[in-house]
């Protein structure tokens, strides 16, 4: 019963507690100071939804000519073209600087199918630097799809990139 | 049966001001803490959500659910990290689950700073549907301990071992959790427990007036994510069937792995979200870490067989372990813009491509069409405002990321405005 009678109070003073009370400490938190490369003061524009994507085979001339013009270096892939399974093994040249590499797998359409990001030069589809089992759960290559990398140096900012290169199973 | 839990090296905690009396707080958190051991409450926004059906067979799910409770100025943190084990028949599940059991809090009067804490176990049973699962409690055990600092007068602030009082089936509030699916293959499920985020339902948990829970957990959801912590409260249920499991692979092992695998995930966010409450910087081991999850991540998918009846659509029976939390860390950043850069975005999309959540064959992931929209209009914002170099290449390698056109040819313009080229 006094358990009955203690449980009823705790009731009575949360419900009060909830709902007249300005909880504390949330509601006034100011959002936090960052200094992004660029101002983000401005509303949120409206925009429609993105539209269906289109084949992007060819690389932007502009983008090309800017990553070489601030000196960002070729790289090149080494993975073969053709024959390379459900499992490939993605490889490019080291980018003397760099600290990470991004990579990017395209299906035809140039739909993004998988990504990958890390130190390395190379790695599996599906993740890893072994080979993942043939049966496993994660993304296979079935069909013909492109790929590129770009490298970023220790501050973040891309130093080296790739054209897009087909890869067939 | 084997829980597969672990330590928790991790314990959300909170300080925050009271001005309460010391033994009303701990018998306050006591109550609490009795109180939410048994079941949570069920939002009814999650029974609108599209349902999935487990495919019939045996299953293992392994579950973490943490939340913070708000009331009178003290915030507490609860946790449970357990394992289910159930069959799936033609239209009902049934089976047992044992989780371990933890709330915790920190309150400061003054000098004394003073640590409760309950810890337990809780065992159930498992039963619902092969579209809903429902996991209700049968049993707890565990014990409630309180320790005051150095500025506390022992008098006042006893340090205190006691067992958690057993209470009746008629004295507990006993609610079931529900699993809602958020993405169901023949092989893997995911699902949220009963109680969406934030879980400020639990704090509805003793009002048994209907009206009065949903006006109570309205209020508390409403403050919450006026704050802008919709993240406070992670939980998860990851199911897969046994049969899809690589046979060199221990169930429970992977159960565990796969918990500690979303144990880490949560304290990222919470991390992210205590640097925003202390007007700090996002971490800036935020991606290094991420990375670290998501390798883990891959590693775990290679324990799971692509059997025979997945194997229709090549990537249709994987999702991965991660995809939701990229999401949520992906939606966080798309509500505070001013918190990210280029490259953060960038690296955040990226992250979303290599779990598959813009997969376009994914079987379902709720509210990626919604995310991917929002991705494409904050792209495109920072585009039209942006006037620096090196964020527009992020830009338009975001939406080259993404396969959307339209940022890509944006940013194109733009770089050639801003850049020269």
């Amino acid at each position: 019963m006094r358990q009955y009678k203690t449980h009823l109070l705790f009731i009575v003073i949360v419900l009060a507690a909830a709902l007249g009370c300005n909880l504390p400490s949330l509601a006034g938190q100011q959002p936090a100071i960052a200094t992004p490369a660029s101002p983000q003061t401005a509303a949120p524009a409206a925009h429609s939804p993105a539209p269906p994507a289109s084949p992007t085979s060819a690389p932007m001339p502009n983008l090309s000519r800017l990553l070489e013009r601030i000196g960002a270096a070729r790289i090149a892939l080494l993975t073969p073209t053709e024959g390379v399974g459900a499992h490939p093994r993605f490889e490019w040249q080291p980018v003397p600087g760099a600290a990470r590499y991004t990579l990017l797998l395209l299906d035809a359409e140039g739909r993004p199918y998988w990504a990958w990001e890390g130190a390395e030069t190379a790695v599996y589809l599906g993740g890893g630097s072994q080979p993942p089992p043939e049966d496993s759960a994660g993304p296979i290559l079935l069909r013909p799809m492109q790929w590129y990398v770009l490298a970023f140096d220790a501050e973040g900012k891309i130093i080296g990139y790739s054209e897009k290169r087909p890869i067939v199973p | 049966m084997n829980t597969g839990c672990h330590n928790h090296s991790r314990r959300t905690t909170r300080r925050v001001l009271a001005t309460g009396r010391t033994w009303w707080q701990i018998i306050l958190f006591l109550l609490l803490s009795i109180g939410l051991v048994p079941g949570g409450i069920i939002q009814p926004a999650q029974a609108q959500l599209p349902r999935r059906a487990l495919p019939q067979g045996e299953w293992m799910g392994s579950f973490t659910y943490e939340g913070l409770v708000f009331t009178l100025g003290y915030i507490y943190a609860f946790g449970y990290s357990g394992l289910a084990n159930f069959t799936v028949a033609r239209n009902s599940a049934s089976g047992d689950w044992e989780s371990r059991v933890w709330t915790t809090n920190f309150v400061t009067d003054d000098e004394c700073t003073i640590e409760m804490n309950a810890e337990g176990s809780v065992k159930g049973v498992v039963e619902g549907s092969a579209e809903i699962l429902v996991l209700r409690d049968t049993d707890f055990n565990g014990t409630f301990t309180s320790r005051g600092g150095p500025g506390c007068d022992p008098q006042t602030t006893p340090n205190l071992t006691v067992p958690l009082p057993k209470l009746d089936e008629s004295q507990r509030i006993s609610v079931p959790r529900e699993i809602h699916w958020l993405w169901v293959t023949c092989e893997q499920a995911y699902g949220r427990m009963g109680g969406s985020l934030p879980s400020s339902a639990e704090l509805g948990f003793s009002l048994e007036d209907p009206r009065n829970r949903a006006n109570l957990n309205a209020f508390m959801r409403d403050t919450l994510e006026a704050a802008g912590i919709s993240m406070s409260a992670e939980d998860h249920f990851y199911a897969i069937r046994l049969s899809a499991r690589r046979h060199s692979v221990e169930a429970a092992a992977f159960m565990d792995a796969v918990n500690q695998l979303y144990e880490d995930v949560s304290a990222l966010l919470d991390r992210l979200l205590e640097s925003e409450r202390e007007g700090t910087g996002i971490p800036g081991d935020l991606f290094l870490e991420l990375d670290g999850l998501l390798q883990r991540a891959e590693a775990l998918a290679h324990d799971i067989r692509r059997t025979q009846d997945c194997s229709f659509v090549e990537r249709d029976a994987y999702l991965s372990l991660l995809a939701d939390s990229v999401g949520r860390l992906l939606a966080y950043a798309l509500a505070h813009p001013e918190r990210f850069y280029a490259s953060d975005l960038y690296h955040l999309i990226l992250a979303g491509v290599r779990t598959g959540l813009f997969e376009p064959r994914s079987v379902y992931l709720f509210g990626t069409e919604r995310l991917v929209e929002q991705v494409h209009n904050e792209l495109l914002r920072r585009i039209e405002i942006s006037d620096n170099c090196d964020a527009l290449i992020f830009l338009f390698q975001s939406g080259a990321a993404l396969g959307d056109m339209a940022v890509v040819d944006e940013a194109d313009a733009r770089l050639v405005n801003v850049c020269g080229e």
